[in-house]
């Protein structure tokens, strides 16, 4: 009965995966689709010339790095206090959570109208609040778009590390919270001797995610700057995609979606190393 | 001086209640606001969503929603000033959507339940590691099977089809149908079940008489997962569908929020394309710890 599962596998992922390294070797166009092999000549390129891709891998370090650093601590502390006030605490845990479940593409043109210059929200509350000087055109200035990206991305996700340090935390027997209750823990301490123990795996796994999600992350950036302005916002998904799709250079974009394959292959590795044991109970 | 202590110690505790509260009222206006400035755009005149500073109180109007199916490009365009692709009216895209979404679902579910319940119940050789090998299909980025998969598709005849979408929309879904309905089935006693094999009933009627009714709840949860899944994927549909088989997300990503295009229309395009989604997520509360933690931390199932 799982072999229509296993053959749906094979044609989408195994064949395609096999195709791209095959075709990484060559150079070709849409216009002229003769394929000229050019071995690793395009991996050379992307990793001694191609100022971009270099940036990419960079926004893709910053972006996991800053994922981690603003959504975890958020996540940890909304989560406690959803499990500490229950009663408000399931209706807050499912608007928090509403971001991440509506579409990103959706998302991303609600954030690039609130990031607008003239008719922005943003804008428009720091003019209204006497900080006019801080307002600008927060995608379209180089030394702000990616702030304003993480901004969004953070937007998104704290919900998904609230949702999962509630599981973790959940998964925490009741009588230990009580009994220490009963010898007059504060909530603080609580934190610190319970939670916090617990949770060093949570972490561990989470930020793998963070890194993994980062090497997938394309909806956002594609629609709110395409990678600009001056191609400083893209991660290696979009170029990858400007390079096979708008620029015609399929090969390069499949010798693109090598290194990603195998940044992130090694990446889930990690993460099903550490919870393979409860992946397969 | 035990009372004055007793008193000390209530007033913190008003005032860590008062502070907790006054975050979380932050913290949702944070949340809610961008959902919020959406549709309330989807509910003013163009000259209302464009006013500074701001209007908070404004008499709504329905009129977008009207003019997003009945409108014909040429009066936008002579409205908005610029082309905007609504050729045919939004319900196009959304039936497009529809078809797309229900289709690939429908295969999914079938496929994945099938398979969930074999890996389930039958545990055939090597069922871990093709657990384990279903979930990190779904953790890699799609991405990197999209250039082939362009190729494939376009000497397929596969391109700017929707069955193609389908067909892609169904493997990428089926992992998270199967690993989900394999932990409900998991849940449910096999007692029955065996008694009844042991009767001599079919494999086959134990499956659907006996193990399904018992999943249906559980069904039903997948099924809103995968509504979610669909409905939102923008990569391939970017990338396979040209003006025909065009879905909502690819419609909406086209517009790139540009001053000049009337927003009111945008974003009543817009709610109604997020709606399935925040009804979905307040239905489904009660599983989103299994649908979205899918088994990588601790405690979830």
């Amino acid at each position: 009965m799982s072999l229509p599962a296993l053959v749906f596998v094979i044609l989408f992922i195994y064949y395609p995966l096999v195709q791209m390294f095959y075709l990484s070797a060559f150079r070709w166009n849409f216009v002229n689709p003769n394929m000229v092999f050019v071995g690793l000549e395009n991996f050379t390129r992307m990793f001694l010339n191609d100022q971009v891709y270099l940036r990419s891998l960079l926004n893709v370090v910053l972006l996991a790095g800053q994922s981690s650093a603003i959504q975890i601590p958020i996540g940890v502390a909304l989560a406690t206090i959803i499990l500490r006030y229950r009663r408000i605490g399931g209706l807050f845990w499912a608007i928090i959570f509403l971001p991440y479940v509506i579409s990103s593409v959706a998302v991303s043109l609600i954030w690039t109208w609130m990031y607008n210059p003239y008719f922005g929200s943003i804008n428009v509350f720091l003019r209204a609040v006497g900080l006019g000087f801080l307002a600008r055109p927060w995608l379209g200035d180089i030394n702000t778009a990616l702030i304003a990206i993480f901004g969004t991305v953070n937007w998104i996700y704290i919900g998904l590390t609230t949702t999962m340090t509630i599981a973790t935390l959940k998964s925490i027997p009741p009588s230990i919270f009580e009994s220490a209750r009963i010898d007059g823990l504060s909530g603080f301490q609580e934190f610190r001797k319970i939670t916090l123990p617990l949770l060093k795996e949570l972490i561990v796994v989470l930020m793998i995610i963070d890194i993994a999600g980062a090497f997938k992350f394309f909806d956002l950036i594609w629609v709110m700057t395409q990678g600009g302005p001056s191609d400083s916002t893209h991660v290696t998904t979009t170029w990858l995609y400007r390079a096979a799709f708008r620029s015609s250079e399929p090969g390069y974009g499949a010798a693109i979606g090598v290194t990603i394959f195998i940044f992130s292959f090694v990446i889930v590795q990690l993460l099903i190393k550490i919870t393979r044991s409860r992946l397969t109970r | 001086m035990a009372n004055l202590q007793n008193n000390r110690r209530g007033r913190r505790k008003i005032l860590r209640t008062v502070l907790i509260y006054f975050a979380t009222i932050i913290a949702v206006i944070f949340f809610i606001f961008p959902i919020y400035w959406l549709i309330a755009t989807s509910l003013k005149t163009r000259a209302q969503a464009f006013s500074t500073p701001p209007l908070f109180v404004w008499e709504p109007t329905v009129r977008n929603f009207i003019d997003i199916f009945l409108k014909r490009q040429t009066e936008i365009e002579a409205i908005t000033g610029q082309e905007l692709e609504l050729a045919t009216g939004a319900e196009t895209f959304f039936y497009n959507s529809f078809i797309v979404t229900f289709s690939s679902i429908a295969i999914a579910t079938v496929i994945g339940v099938l398979a969930a319940y074999s890996f389930s119940r039958y545990q055939p050789h090597g069922t871990n590691t093709l657990m384990f090998f279903i979930l990190s299909t779904r953790m890699l980025p799609a991405i990197v099977v999209a250039i082939p998969i362009y190729f494939f598709y376009r000497s397929l005849g596969l391109y700017n089809t929707h069955i193609g979408l389908v067909l892609l929309y169904t493997m990428f879904n089926l992992p998270f149908a199967v690993w989900m309905m394999k932990s409900f089935f998991d849940e449910v006693p096999r007692d029955i079940e065996q008694a009844a094999l042991v009767d001599g009933s079919n494999p086959i009627k134990v499956f659907y008489k006996i193990a399904l009714p018992q999943v249906l709840v559980g069904l039903g949860a997948t099924i809103g997962f995968l509504i979610i899944n669909v409905w939102n994927e923008f990569l391939f549909a970017l990338l396979l569908t040209e003006r025909a088989t065009r879905t909502v997300p690819v419609m909406i990503a086209g517009t790139r929020g540009e001053v000049g295009i009337n927003w009111g229309l945008i974003a009543a395009i817009e709610t109604l394309y997020i709606l399935p989604a925040l009804v979905l997520i307040f239905v489904l509360q009660r599983f989103l710890l299994r649908g979205m933690t899918f088994g990588t931390v601790r405690g979830a199932k």
